[in-house]
């Protein structure tokens, strides 16, 4: 290959990093600190060793600084002074299990730390593949799981603490906003819950799929986005990195610039409706409730609604034809 | 598009590499079981390698696959040392799951002219390409012919479609392609029985697998690629005729007829295609007056460009303004949004997009969240004017709303605000946007005169102006930006490249970082 066409290439193909899984629940804590450092300016965030320390790479680029497995807090201790901003420190449940809870939690209380922790519990070892630790949700016949983080730090003395459902976006927008700027001292720590998506879809989907086979109701949810609606500056996108989330050639012969799309494998987490909201973003995203197996009352009212709206939808397009363009 | 180069077998009596460059998530895992697992019956001694922790998240990855003959094991009475990862140059089959993937294992310097490359022609935007303001899709024309110029065997099919056609997924369409390119020394019916074996997804596996099989055994001419040719689009049609019954015969309303044929009459020909969609587009945001309105406004742009001699530039002026003008006429209010949720073929389109089975019954929430300022945007300027003033209003526009147009309240709702089409020319943002728009339009016209090139360039700041409230005001706030440094360059020869290099450097980024280093280069370089 020549010089020149090794350059070409080099340029048509960008590195394609890993990211967030497809409806991962640490995604949206980082579309929160996007969002947060928007309002307030930039914070020092010092990273771990897990699934979350994808932030880095696009397109949170969140994080300065990882220096081993629990070690998120203790990496940060260092900038426990006298400053106009704190920092945040992120910590998943199996660092915290490994050692953070000594290195981060008990080193923040000893020195009065007046920083904040994030720890991203999803109920497992997620990234090697959603093994127990202490604070998993699930029994374990061998294991002596369900010990909860919360109370781990409560007993080493972390008063400040709140717990947050990582989907809540607003909620964990709030929280954080709160303990940047709260005037009381001390250290910060916020439990940033759900499960691993990736293995919740591994335990509910065989369950689903036989259900509906089963002939029983039930409601699948999964998001799309409106092309007419969408003029292709793709904030939701940099806002949230979702897979599922991609591009789509605009069917506007107008516009230039490709729409927002989202594909089949959505598994309908809701962070593309939250960001939405939160960021007040376009009003392109919907969301569809699939009904399985309805019932009688289902049908009937689905009847109703789809009759009258699709009168007036009728009347709508008969008084659109008096504009027709034809064939042009 | 399916290429096909010729295809060879290769000897039972060698090693075999075998290379899966694939993002993680797309089964390249599966893909290498099967592999390995049909080598093993087939008297091979196999490894194979991934990387850890890429599975499912989407990052690009290699998988390793080495296959060494038993019987060679056998003779030399010694058990060989299989490698971990590829070596470039020493790679028998690279086996790519997307075209960028197909890219990067050139850039690795796995395919040489021994190399049997087997790459699916589709796309999977990465997210360096999905995070931009504008287009970020990079164009891989490249790509394609280096491949069919660098590998001795190349197979190369859409095989994402492939596998959707069948039910099925990517992993088994590449292992039929695989099958299909002759290079392992094994039949297809070796192939087929490892997946039946496998006991999973039997039936839909092989579907795709005979997809992949039987389209890697065509040695088809490669069509021409639509991307690597952008002249090909159907907006030229020189002589402007029309054949009426190609397209079904259906003649346009008498409402709209006149519109059509003061464009056949007095627009150039070149442009007949974007005017119609700006008609199209107009006629349906606001009525035929409006649209009118456009081609009055138009028409300034279209004299103007016969007078310059726009046939030598392709009437570019006239056609980024058909574009851009009919854009920037119909811009985004609360009216259109529910004009367009409200819509028949909107249902149809959702039902569609979300794969709901027939008759099957769908809930549609929309996730809005109107301001303050966009319920003033489509109120009488007096009003509009006067409650935005009163911020204690703000506090009922907090909160994103949820509205439901499959239930009848919020249908109802939506529908009454898409009636209310006539109050927008006496809306607040209406005067706000005309008077955007004159200035923009004289921008332009006075840009004509000068440098044709640079009066194009200036319509194309339309392009910035995306979306709905900080979006939009973001795309003003570059726009203003740009416009007030106009005057420092578009002097220069070369106003017309900076100018375009200001824009796409706006689209490049929302925290404007692209942009002020492209402002800043520009300050130096001009003083
Ligand atoms: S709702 Fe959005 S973020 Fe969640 S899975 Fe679907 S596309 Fe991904």
């Amino acid at each position: 290959m020549s010089a020149d066409e090794q350059q070409s290439l080099a340029e048509t193909v960008p590195d394609r990093p890993v990211g967030f899984c497809t409806g991962c629940p640490e995604r949206p804590i980082f579309t929160a600190m996007k969002l947060v450092q928007r309002k307030l300016g930039e914070v020092h965030v010092s990273c771990d060793i897990g699934c979350h320390l994808f932030s880095i790479l696009p397109p949170f680029n969140i994080g300065n600084t990882t220096m081993g497995y629990g070690l998120g807090w203790s990496g940060a201790s260092a900038f426990n002074t006298e400053a106009d901003r704190r920092t945040i420190s992120i910590m998943g449940d199996g660092g915290f299990w490994h050692n953070g809870l000594t290195s981060g939690v008990g080193n923040a209380v000893f020195n009065k730390n007046d920083n904040i922790l994030v720890i991203v519990d999803n109920g497992y070892s997620a990234a090697t593949g959603g093994q127990d630790i202490l604070s998993s949700r699930a029994f374990n016949k061998t294991r002596q799981t369900n010990n909860p983080i919360s109370k781990a730090i409560k007993g080493l003395g972390i008063e400040w603490q709140r717990t947050v459902n990582t989907y809540d976006l607003g909620k964990m927008v709030k929280t954080l906003t709160e303990a940047l700027t709260t005037p009381e001292k001390g250290p910060k720590v916020i439990l940033a819950e759900s499960e691993c998506m990736l293995n919740r879809q591994r335990r509910e989907k065989p369950v689903r799929n036989k259900m509906i086979k089963e002939g029983k109701r039930i409601v699948r949810s999964r998001f799309g986005v409106d092309p007419d609606t969408c003029t292709g500056d793709h904030a939701c996108i940099r806002l949230s990195g979702c897979p599922s989330l991609t591009l789509k050639e605009n069917p506007d012969p107008l516009r230039e610039d490709p729409v927002a799309h989202v594909n089949n494998d959505c598994v309908g987490c809701g962070v593309c409706g939250e960001v939405t909201h939160v960021a007040v973003l376009c009003p392109s995203f919907y969301r569809a409730d699939l009904l399985y197996n309805p019932n009688l009352w289902d049908k009937f009212l689905a009847g109703v609604r789809g009759g009258l709206i699709g009168f007036i939808q009728k009347r709508a397009e008969k008084k659109r034809a008096t504009h027709s363009f034809g064939g042009a | 598009m399916a290429v096909t180069k010729q295809k060879k077998t290769l000897s039972k009596d060698k090693s075999i590499n075998i290379a899966i460059i694939a993002m993680g998530g797309q089964g390249g895992g599966v893909l290498s079981k099967w592999i390995l697992d049909m080598a093993e019956a087939q008297g091979y001694l196999a490894q194979y390698t991934s990387v850890p922790g890429v599975a499912q998240r989407t990052g690009a990855t290699i998988y390793y696959i080495e296959l060494f003959p038993a019987h060679l094991a056998d003779t030399k009475k010694q058990n060989p040392v299989l490698a971990l990862t590829p070596i470039p140059g020493d790679v028998d089959i690279v086996i790519a799951s997307e075209m960028m993937e197909a890219g990067r294992s050139l850039m690795r310097g796995f395919v040489t002219e021994e190399t049997t490359l087997i790459a699916s022609d589709h796309r999977d935007y990465a997210i360096v390409e999905k995070q931009e303001m504008g287009d970020g899709r990079r164009e891989l024309s490249n790509v394609r012919s280096l491949a069919e110029k660098m590998a001795g065997t190349y197979i190369c099919f859409d095989m994402d479609t492939a596998a959707r056609a069948a039910g099925s997924v990517i992993s088994s369409v590449l292992f039929g392609a695989l099958a299909g390119s002759n290079a392992l020394p094994f039949g297809r019916a070796i192939f087929e029985k490892t997946i039946t074996e496998s006991k999973r997804a039997v039936d839909a596996n092989l579907r795709g697998f005979a997809l992949g099989y039987e389209n890697a055994q065509k040695g088809d001419t490669p069509e021409i690629n639509p991307e690597s040719n952008p002249e090909s689009n159907p907006e030229i049609n020189p002589e402007g005729k029309e054949d009426e019954e190609a397209k079904g015969g259906l003649v346009p309303s008498a409402s709209v007829a006149p519109l059509l044929a003061r464009m056949k009459e007095s627009f150039p020909p070149h442009a007949h295609f974007l005017i119609t969609e700006g008609l199209k587009k107009l006629v349906d945001y606001q009525g035929p007056t409006y649209a009118n309105l456009y081609l009055d406004r138009l028409k300034i742009f279209t004299d103007m460009d016969a007078e310059m001699g726009g046939a030598k530039k392709k009437w570019r002026l006239s056609k980024d303004m058909a574009r851009y003008l009919a854009l920037a006429m119909s811009y985004d209010d609360l009216i259109r949004v529910a004009d367009l949720k409200t819509r028949a073929t909107r249902f149809d389109r959702f039902r569609d997009e979300v794969k709901a089975a027939p008759g099957q019954i769908i809930t549609v929430s929309e996730y809005m969240h109107p301001r303050l300022q966009e319920v003033c945007d489509v109120l009488p300027t007096w009003l509009g004017g006067f409650l935005l003033q009163r911020s204690s209003l703000n506090v009922f526009f907090q909160k994103g709303r949820r509205i439901s147009t499959t239930k009848l309240g919020g249908f109802l709702l939506l529908s009454f605000m898409a009636k209310l089409k006539w109050l927008r020319t006496k809306s607040l943002r209406y005067k706000v946007e005309a008077e955007r728009l004159s200035a923009w339009m004289d921008d332009v016209k006075k840009a004509v005169s000068d440098n044709y090139d640079l009066a194009c360039e200036v319509a194309g700041l339309q392009r910035l102006m995306k979306g709905y409230g900080d979006t939009y005001d973001r795309g003003l706030e570059n726009t203003a930006k740009i416009m007030s440094l106009y005057p420092s360059f578009k002097e220069e020869k070369t106003a017309a490249s900076i100018l375009e290099n200001l824009k796409s450097a706006a689209l490049k980024d929302e925290e404007g970082k692209e942009l002020s280093k492209a402002i800043h280069a520009l300050n130096v370089s001009v003083g």
